[in-house]
C-alpha cells in the first residue's frame, strides 16, 4: 500500500535521502532502525508530507503524496503519526484531544466521536484520565492517549517516529505494550525506534538506513541472526 | 508585623540612610500636596477666592467637573453616559474572570461595544449627535471601538505574516511596518485630512469616525506585533500533531493554535491595550474632545482662569486609576501563566 | 507534480493581489477627480515658495521669507536635536530608575516602583500639558523672574549664564579636561583604594575646576533684565524644556522597566559566581551582570528610542516647532496635505528603517 520510488531529499546542500525504493505491503509491520542522523524520521515524515523531497515519488494507495491534486487533509486520516514529544494539545482536555479530529476532519457526530474516543482510551488503558488536562499525565500516558488519538482516525497505518525516545525507562514497557498489542490485532506500521527488543517480536520487516541509504531489508531471524552487512553487525554490538 | 518593617527598610546602616532619604522625599511629597489639597484648599468658594489663595481651587473642579467628564452633552440625557459606564465596567469585571473565557467572549464584547453606542446616541426624540459625545464617554468609546475592531485585523495581519503564501505575507509586512514606523499623530492627520479626498462626491464621514479609522488602522499594527510573537511561540509540534489528524490550515489555526497563542499572548495584548487608551487622548489634536480634550478647554472658561494644574490633576488621577487596573490585571495574568495554571 | 505550491492557495494570492490593487485603483482615481475639482495644488513645488511665517528656534538662521524646503528643515533639525537629546537622558533616567528598581534597599526599589507606575500610566499629552503650564502659567513672567543657582526662571524660558568664547576654545577646553580627567582617573585606579562610582565623581568634580580657572580667562555673560526683555546668557524655551522633560521622564520609566527586566533575567549563577570571587555589588552589576543585560535589552531599548523620537511629534500640541508642528503649519497655508503628510511619513519611516538596518547589522531581531 505505501510504494517510495527513487526518493531524494536535501536539507540545502546536504543529501539527506538518497535513492530510496520501497514497497510496504498492506498489514506488514516495518521497523525502521540506524544510527542518529540516517535519515529514518524524514523518511517516514515523506510519507504524510510532513517533510517534502526534491525528486522521486512517494505512494499511499496508488496516491502520489506531493501531487497538486491530492488531497493531503484526506491521505493524512488514512496515515496516522505518533510522534516522539507527543504533540498532544495542552488547552484541551484529553477526550477533546480525541474527538477534534473526528469530528472536524472526518464529520463525525459528537457522540459518535465521543464514543469511539471511550471504546479507544479503554483499550489503550487510560479511560480513568478522561477528563482530564495533558500537563496532569505523566509521559507514558502521554504517549498512549496520543496513540488513542490516531487511533480514532480509523487509519490504515500508523507511522511511529522513535515514540519511547523521550520517556523515562518504566515508562518505556507501558507504552511498548500497547504497540504489540496494536500489531497483534493487525495493524500495520512503520516503526522508527532504538527498542530492538520490540522490533525482534513484533516486526515482520527491518529496515536498516545508514546515511540516508537503506542498508538491509531483511526479517527479523536474517537481520539479527545472518546479516551481511559489516554496518549492521556493527550497529548490533553496540546496541545489544 | 513592625519587625517586617524593620527587617524591610531599616536592615542595614545604608539601607537606613536610602530609607531615610526616601522618606523625607516622600514626606515633603505628601506634605506640600497635603497642604495644598486640604488644609489651603479652597473648597467653597468662588473664582477670586480661589486666586487669593495659595491652595488647590477646589471649587473650580466641583464647579466643572460634569463639564470635564462628559463634555457638551445634553445635561438631561447625563444617566446614559453614566449608564453606559456602568455597563463597562460591569464587562470588565465579566471578561477578566478566567472561567467566563470561551468562544462567545468576543461577541459579547461586541454586544457590549453596540449596546454602549446606542445608549450614547439614542433615539428619535432622545438622539444625540455625536458632535455632543465628549469627555470619558467618549474616550471609553474611542478605545472600545478600537479594540473590538482592530484585534481581528491584527490576528489576520498576523496570520498573513507568518504564513508562507508571498503576496498575503509582503502585503503584510509593508502594512505594519508602515504604521508602526510613523506616529500615531501622523495617521490622525492623514485620516482627518485625507479620507475627504478620497470619498466621491457628497459622501462625508464625520470627524469622530475619521478619528475611530485612524485608531483602528494604527492599534491593528501593533496588536499584529504581538500575536504574530504568540503564533511563533507555539511549538512546530503542535503544527504536527494537528496536520497528523487530518486538520486543514484554517481548522488548525482555529482550534489548535489560536487558542494557545492569543492566551499566551495576554499581557503584551493587555499593555498594547493600555497604549491605546493612553493614545486616544491625541483626537485633541484634530480638535475632538475626549477626556483630555474636555479637560483643556474647562480651563479657557474666562470666569476660572489659571486653575491648569487642578484640572490636570483631576484628569491624571482618572487615567491613572483605569491604566493602573488593566496594568494589574496583566500582571496578575502574566504570574498565573508563568506558574502554569 | 513536485507542487510546492498548492493550487487553491495560487488563487488565493492573485486574488487577494486585484483586489488589493483594485481597491487602490478606486481610490486613487476618486482622489484625481477630487483634486481636480477642489483645484487643490499637487506636486512638490511649494516647496520653493516663500514660507511666510516665523519659527520660534531654530539651529540654523532661518527668517519668514525663507522656502517651505528651509522651513522643514528647521522643523527636521528640530526634531533630531530633541529625539539625540531626549535618547541620551531618558536612557540615563531609564538607566538609575532600572538599577534602583532591583537594589536590595527595600525603599529605593519601592520609589523606583512608584515612579515607573505613575508615570507609565498617565498618558504622555497630559504630562507634556503639565509641564507647559507649568512652566508657561506658573512660572513668573521677566519682571518677576525667580533665580535659581544664576539660572532665571521665567515664564518665558530658563535663562542661564553660558561662556562667550567661541567654539574652537571651547572644544580646546573640552578636550583638555577629558584628558586631565583621564589622567586622574588612572592614578587614582592605582592607588584601588576607591570602589564608589569614583570617575562620575572626578569628572563633575574636574569640570567644576575647569570651569572655575578658566572663568578667570573668559567672560560669561549673565542673564539680566533690560527693559521688558532679557538679554545676556542663553535660553531654553518652555517648549523645549517641558517636551524634553516630558518626553525622558515617560521614555526614561519604560526604559527603566526593560532594563530591570534585562537584569532580571540574568541567571542568577551569574551573581553568586561574582560573589564568590569577591566583587561587590556596584563591580558585579557594572562589569558583569549590565553587559550580559544589554544583549537582552538592546531591542526593547532601541525600540524606545525609537518610540521617543516618534512621541517628539507630540511637539505640535505645545507650539515647539518641530518637523511635525511645521508641516502642519505648511498644510494649513497651502492645503497641499497629501505631499507633507507623506513627508512627514517617509521621514519618521526612514529614522526607522535606520534603526532596524543597525541592529540587523549588529546581529540582533528587530523585534522584542
Amino acid at each position: 500500500m505505501i510504494k517510495i520510488n527513487n526518493l531524494n531529499k536535501w536539507y540545502g546542500d546536504f543529501h539527506v535521502l538518497k535513492d530510496i525504493n520501497l514497497e510496504i505491503k498492506t498489514g506488514e509491520k516495518v521497523v525502521v532502525c540506524g544510527p542518529s542522523g540516517s535519515g529514518k524520521s524524514t523518511l517516514i515524515r515523506c510519507i504524510n508530507n510532513l517533510e517534502q523531497y526534491q525528486e522521486g515519488e512517494v505512494f499511499v494507495d496508488s496516491v502520489e503524496v506531493q501531487d497538486m491534486q491530492t488531497n493531503i487533509e484526506k491521505l493524512r486520516m488514512d496515515v496516522g503519526m505518533v510522534f516522539q514529544h507527543f504533540n498532544l494539545f495542552p488547552h484541551l482536555n484529553i477526550l477533546e484531544n480525541l474527538t477534534i479530529g473526528p469530528i472536524k476532519s472526518k464529520g463525525l457526530s459528537e457522540d459518535e466521536a465521543k464514543k469511539r474516543a471511550l471504546n479507544f482510551l479503554e483499550k489503550v488503558k487510560i479511560l480513568s484520565e478522561a477528563n482530564k488536562y495533558p500537563d496532569q499525565l505523566s509521559g507514558g500516558q502521554k504517549q498512549r492517549v496520543a496513540i488513542a488519538r490516531t487511533l480514532c482516525m480509523a487509519p490504515k497505518i500508523i507511522l511511529f517516529d522513535e515514540p519511547t525516545s523521550a520517556l523515562d525507562p518504566e515508562m518505556v514497557k507501558e507504552v511498548l505494550d500497547v504497540m504489540m498489542d496494536l500489531a497483534k490485532e493487525g495493524m500495520a506500521m512503520i516503526c522508527v525506534t532504538h527498542e530492538m527488543g520490540f522490533a525482534k517480536n513484533v516486526a515482520d520487516r527491518i529496515i536498516f538506513m545508514d546515511e540516508g541509504r537503506i542498508v538491509e531489508d531483511a526479517s527479523p531471524n536474517d537481520f539479527f541472526e545472518n546479516s551481511t552487512h559489516s554496518r549492521v553487525r556493527e550497529f548490533l554490538s553496540q546496541i545489544l | 508585623m513592625l519587625k517586617d518593617y524593620r527587617k524591610k527598610y531599616f536592615n542595614d546602616l545604608e539601607s537606613s540612610v536610602a530609607s531615610l532619604l526616601i522618606f523625607c522625599i516622600y514626606f515633603f511629597i505628601i506634605g506640600y500636596f497635603f497642604n495644598w489639597l486640604i488644609i489651603e484648599g479652597v473648597w467653597v468658594g468662588d473664582a477670586s477666592v480661589c486666586k487669593s489663595s495659595t491652595g488647590a481651587c477646589v471649587s473650580f473642579l466641583k464647579e466643572k467637573l460634569v463639564f470635564i467628564l462628559f463634555g457638551v452633552y445634553p445635561r438631561e440625557f447625563l444617566i446614559r453616559p453614566i449608564l453606559g459606564i456602568i455597563i463597562l465596567i460591569l464587562g470588565w469585571l465579566h471578561f477578566t474572570k478566567k472561567k467566563n473565557w470561551n468562544n462567545l467572549l468576543f461577541f459579547k464584547f461586541l454586544a457590549l461595544m453596540f449596546i454602549y453606542i446606542l445608549l450614547l446616541r439614542g433615539f428619535n426624540d432622545s438622539f444625540v449627535p455625536t458632535s455632543k459625545w465628549g469627555g470619558l464617554p467618549l474616550t471609553l468609546l474611542l478605545s472600545i471601538v478600537g479594540i473590538a475592531l482592530s484585534y481581528p485585523v491584527g490576528i489576520f495581519l498576523a496570520l498573513a505574516r507568518t504564513s508562507n503564501q508571498l503576496i498575503p505575507r509582503y502585503l503584510s509586512i509593508i502594512y505594519i511596518e508602515l504604521i508602526r514606523g510613523v506616529p500615531l499623530i501622523s495617521i490622525l492627520f492623514m485620516s482627518s485630512v485625507l479620507i475627504p479626498l478620497f470619498l466621491p462626491d457628497g459622501v462625508t464621514i464625520n470627524k469622530l469616525f475619521r478619528a475611530q479609522i485612524a485608531i483602528i488602522l494604527f492599534s491593528a499594527a501593533y496588536f499584529a506585533e504581538v500575536i504574530r510573537g504568540g503564533l511563533n511561540s507555539i511549538p512546530k509540534g503542535q503544527w504536527e500533531g494537528a496536520k497528523s489528524i487530518g486538520l486543514n490550515y484554517f481548522q488548525i489555526i482555529r482550534l489548535i493554535v489560536l487558542p494557545q497563542a492569543l492566551v499566551k499572548v495576554i499581557p503584551p495584548t493587555v499593555n498594547t491595550i493600555i497604549g491605546m487608551f493612553k493614545d486616544t487622548s491625541l483626537v485633541i489634536i484634530i480638535a475632538l474632545f475626549d477626556l483630555m480634550g474636555t479637560t483643556k478647554a474647562s480651563m479657557t472658561d474666562s470666569k476660572w482662569l489659571g486653575f491648569s494644574v487642578e484640572a490636570y490633576f483631576l484628569c491624571a488621577l482618572i487615567y491613572f486609576i483605569i491604566c493602573s487596573k488593566m496594568g494589574k490585571f496583566s500582571k496578575k495574568v502574566e504570574q498565573e501563566l508563568q506558574r502554569g495554571h | 507534480m513536485k507542487a510546492k505550491y498548492k493550487l487553491s492557495s495560487i488563487i488565493f494570492s492573485t486574488t487577494t493581489l486585484f483586489l488589493v490593487g483594485g481597491i487602490i485603483y478606486v481610490l486613487f482615481s476618486q482622489l484625481q477627480e477630487n483634486l481636480n475639482t477642489q483645484n487643490i495644488a499637487t506636486g512638490f513645488s511649494f516647496l520653493g515658495y516663500e514660507a511666510g511665517f516665523e519659527i520660534s528656534e531654530s539651529l540654523v538662521d532661518y527668517d519668514s521669507f525663507d522656502t517651505y524646503e528651509k522651513a522643514l528643515l528647521v522643523g527636521f533639525l528640530n526634531t533630531i536635536k530633541m529625539a539625540v537629546v531626549g535618547c541620551f537622558f531618558a536612557f540615563f533616567i531609564g538607566l538609575i530608575f532600572g538599577v534602583m528598581g532591583i537594589s536590595k534597599k527595600h525603599a529605593l526599589k519601592s520609589f523606583a516602583e512608584n515612579y515607573i507606575n505613575i508615570i507609565r500610566n498617565i498618558p504622555l499629552l497630559l504630562q507634556l500639558f503639565f509641564w507647559y503650564a507649568l512652566f508657561t502659567d506658573i512660572f513668573p513672567n521677566v519682571k518677576e523672574a525667580k533665580s535659581f543657582l544664576g539660572v532665571l526662571l521665567t515664564n518665558r524660558g530658563f535663562y542661564f549664564p553660558i561662556f562667550t568664547s567661541t567654539f574652537v576654545t571651547f572644544i580646546f577646553i573640552f578636550i583638555t579636561g577629558i584628558f586631565l580627567v583621564g589622567i586622574l582617573y588612572f592614578c587614582l585606579i592605582r592607588i584601588k583604594k576607591y570602589k564608589i562610582p569614583s570617575f562620575i565623581c572626578l569628572n563633575l568634580f574636574s569640570l567644576w575646576i575647569i570651569t572655575l580657572v578658566f572663568n578667570q580667562l573668559f567672560t560669561v555673560t549673565h542673564p539680566t533684565l533690560q527693559g521688558f526683555n532679557i538679554s545676556g546668557g542663553e535660553s531654553l524655551s518652555p517648549e523645549f524644556c517641558s517636551l524634553f522633560l516630558g518626553l525622558t521622564i515617560y521614555t526614561g520609566a519604560f526604559m527603566a522597566e526593560i532594563i530591570r527586566s534585562g537584569i532580571l533575567a540574568i541567571d542568577k549563577g551569574q551573581w553568586e559566581a561574582g560573589r564568590s570571587i569577591g566583587l561587590n555589588d556596584y563591580q558585579l552589576l557594572r562589569f558583569i551582570i549590565i553587559p550580559q543585560s544589554f544583549k537582552v535589552s538592546l531591542p526593547p531599548l532601541i525600540s524606545q528610542f525609537l518610540n521617543l523620537t516618534k512621541n517628539s511629534s507630540l511637539a505640535v500640541a505645545i507650539g515647539y516647532p518641530d518637523f511635525v508642528s511645521i508641516a502642519n503649519t505648511s498644510m494649513n497655508q497651502t492645503g497641499q496635505a497629501i505631499e507633507l503628510v507623506g513627508l512627514i511619513m517617509a521621514m519618521y519611516l526612514s529614522l526607522s528603517l535606520i534603526s532596524s538596518v543597525t541592529l540587523n547589522f549588529l546581529g540582533r531581531s528587530s523585534r522584542a
